[in-house]
């Protein structure tokens, strides 16, 4: 083939006289909203108190105490305060939050407002930046939904866990299910529109009727989301508890999963995150749009994870030791790992399923290659399976199957240096690591 | 990744009685459910009539108290060397009487390669998380077999140093304050070729090692519900 002779291209060995300096080539029109406006960015907010400590929860939280309560916020606003200081956050809008715990309103009114309001003076919040916030049914009340709603919370979760009374009493809650219909109401009287519940499936004693029962009441109560988990027996120590029926059986389980998003979907709800479902429109923005898009994430407080500068990491576990570092000046980074380019591409993909779908067109923006031509292999078997389906446009997980086996998809795409090793659950392990530097994986880069 | 590629043996892991109780209260809150398998290995060799099960290496005497409280007809005999966790053991037998557990179980001190029990005694010898401490494991792994009838089994479980990163992460993760403790027990720990060395050096080229999630598993007899996890020298030790 002979190319076209441009005047502005030769081949060697006629010398090119075009003196280079600029790169790429192809250009179009540009604003400077493009060169100059601020970009996305996320925070993650952990408030690791809860009034009451649940046997079956995993998580690290703290019995609410005021002398430490009191400490921990002063901190907290300090670490937000840091961040708010630094160039490369100033560049971005916070446009989505999440507060988690914990049980973030085990703080007070007082403390909330005080926590939401430094969020809204120290960063630079978008106009209808998305916060969501957890809470119970048994913390919330009037004056703290009325709290947080008029300081820019705009989705609230509450753990509803169950709606039938001999389950909550087996699981240790207060056992009114009215008292739970009740916090609904309180939630809808103070402004919120969107309003989650979560439901546990594989409790104690639990029938698909009974689950069926928990869905339809969270239905007909008009939340916007219900996301739900499996119950985790743990090894009970409590004779009294020893005695309970037992946990419905693994299959039972997957069917109750399957149960609840057909019933979910056939109501009105689109699935998103394989177990969380929501009406359309009220999806939350985090996580959805954090991975697919890669938004930048800050953690603020113990054990809170995020994602900034090529790096993903968690914050200090230990309350203690979180306030004493955040009072000497320091960010209480304590572990995480750097993200090559390779692995953040991996890591587009492996977020990006959780989000039930993965845009073509986006992900080239992104990273810069085609995940379809990437990950062929991959891709090939997951529609071999009948857990994915790829378009002209996108990769999409099927319903209900894809939904079901969501985190098996997600895992396809780890690489082999991070194969088989787990999710983090906010420990430092640091002091049994023979070396960090064996982790960074040997690669140049540039820093301006 | 972790600092356990060298076996480093432990020197007296508990410095005083205050250290063991603190590391008991710890297993008796966390370890139920991964004791649960051990515990069912142990119950699903229990035959009718059996006269004698010995535990090598009691520790705090939790396992003992549990296989005791399932098989109350069987006498349970555990042996210590370590005079602070038998002192723990023993503390916890009385709580065991108060709570009135059905078994028939009885702790004491002693020397492992001297053990104070007949030939051919016991239906059932076990040890768990003590063969890391074991100070002439070969030695132990003769006398284990001295008393154990001919028929019967003994099965030694203890942590596998070669298992898998991953798994190792996820442990340290949930046990939050043992960290210290775990780490040193798994890298004193032995690996599934050491092991076989062990058994070969001790006559025992017919006893078996197993590999399961965290944990080594030693027996004089096939345990069929491991076979898929049965180590032989073509495996890989990480």
């Amino acid at each position: 083939m002979t190319l076209p002779n441009l005047p502005f291209w030769k081949e060697y060995p006629t010398r090119d006289s075009e003196w280079v300096r600029q790169y790429p080539t192809r250009h179009h029109s540009i604003k400077e909203e493009e060169v100059f406006g601020k970009q996305q960015m996320g925070i993650y907010v952990h408030i690791p108190f809860c009034n009451r400590l649940c046997f079956s929860c995993p998580y690290i939280k703290h019995q609410t105490d005021k002398t430490i309560t009191r400490r921990y916020l002063d901190a907290l606003k300090t670490e937000i305060s840091n961040y708010a200081a630094r160039p490369y956050v100033q560049d971005h809008e916070i446009t989505l939050g999440y507060i988690g715990g914990g049980t973030p309103t085990a703080l007070s009114s007082a403390e909330l407002e005080e926590l939401l309001g430094h969020l809204h003076s120290e960063l630079n919040m978008s106009d209808d930046v998305e916060l969501s916030i957890e809470t119970t049914p048994i913390d919330i009340t009037k004056k703290k939904a009325e709290t947080l709603y008029n300081n820019g919370v705009k989705r609230i979760s509450l753990g509803v866990q169950t709606f039938v009374q001999e389950e909550l009493e087996s699981i240790g809650r207060p056992s009114d299910p009215k008292m739970l219909e009740n916090a609904i109401k309180i939630c809808q009287e103070a402004g919120f529109t969107n309003i989650n519940i979560d439901l546990m499936h594989g409790l104690n004693g639990q029938t698909m009727e009974s689950w069926e029962y928990s869905l339809d009441k969270a239905i007909e109560l008009g939340v916007t989301c219900v996301s739900f988990y499996t119950y985790m027996e743990f090894a009970q120590v409590s004779t009294k508890r020893r005695k309970l029926p037992p946990v419905p059986t693994t299959d039972v389980v997957d069917e109750m999963f399957m149960f609840a998003a057909k019933k979910l979907t056939e109501n009105g709800f689109d699935g998103y995150f394989g177990d969380c479902f929501a009406k359309p429109g009220y999806q939350p923005r985090y996580g959805e749009r954090s991975w697919s898009e890669n938004i930048p994430i800050i953690p603020l407080g113990p054990t809170a994870t995020g994602h900034l500068k090529d790096h993903w990491y968690f914050n200090e576990p230990s309350i203690n030791k979180y306030i004493e570092v955040v009072n000497s000046g320091q960010l209480p980074i304590s572990m995480g790992q750097y993200i090559s380019k390779e692995e953040a591409i991996r890591r587009g993909m492996i977020l990006g399923v959780k989000a039930s779908k993965v845009d073509r067109k986006m992900f080239k923006h992104l990273y810069g290659v085609d995940f379809v031509e990437k990950f062929q292999s991959e891709i090939q078997d997951l529609e071999s399976k009948g857990l994915v389906e790829l378009t002209q446009n996108e990769l999409k997980v099927t319903d209900p199957k894809g939904w079901y086996y969501l985190d098996n998809i997600s895992k396809t795409f780890y690489s082999e240096s991070f194969k088989r090793y787990p999710q983090h659950l906010g420990s430092d392990i640091t002091e049994f690591q023979s070396s960090v530097a064996e982790w960074q994986p040997i690669e140049i880069t540039t820093r301006p | 990744m972790f600092k356990i590629q060298d076996r480093k043996p432990r020197k007296a892991p508990f410095k005083d009685i205050d250290v063991a109780r603190a590391y008991d209260l710890g297993m008796r809150k966390s370890a139920l459910m991964s004791y649960q398998k051990p515990a069912n290995r142990i119950l699903e060799q229990a035959k009718d009539e059996m006269s004698d099960i010995v535990e090598v290496g009691v520790n705090t005497g939790l396992l003992s108290l549990y296989i005791g409280g399932k098989l109350p007809d069987t006498p349970v005999s555990g042996i210590e060397e370590n005079k602070i966790l038998l002192e723990v053991a023993e503390e916890n037998l009385n709580l065991a009487v108060w709570s009135s557990n059905k078994g028939d179980i009885e702790f004491e001190g002693g020397k492992f390669h001297a053990m104070p029990f007949e030939d051919g005694s016991a239906d059932i010898v076990f040890s768990f998380s003590s063969l890391h401490m074991w100070r002439n494991p070969i030695a132990v792994l003769k006398e284990c077999k001295r008393i154990c009838k001919h028929d019967g089994i003994v099965i030694i479980e203890d942590l596998n140093r070669a298992a898998e990163e991953g798994h190792i992460t996820f442990v340290l993760q949930f046990i939050k304050d043992g960290g210290n403790e775990f780490i040193e027990a798994l890298g004193s720990s032995y690996t599934p070729a050491e092991s076989r060395k062990l058994l070969n050096e001790a006559g025992l080229e017919e006893w078996n090692v197993y590999q399961e999630d965290l944990g080594l598993i030693i027996s004089s007899k096939p345990i069929d519900s491991l076979s898929s996890n049965l180590y032989t020298e073509d495996s890989n030790d990480n």
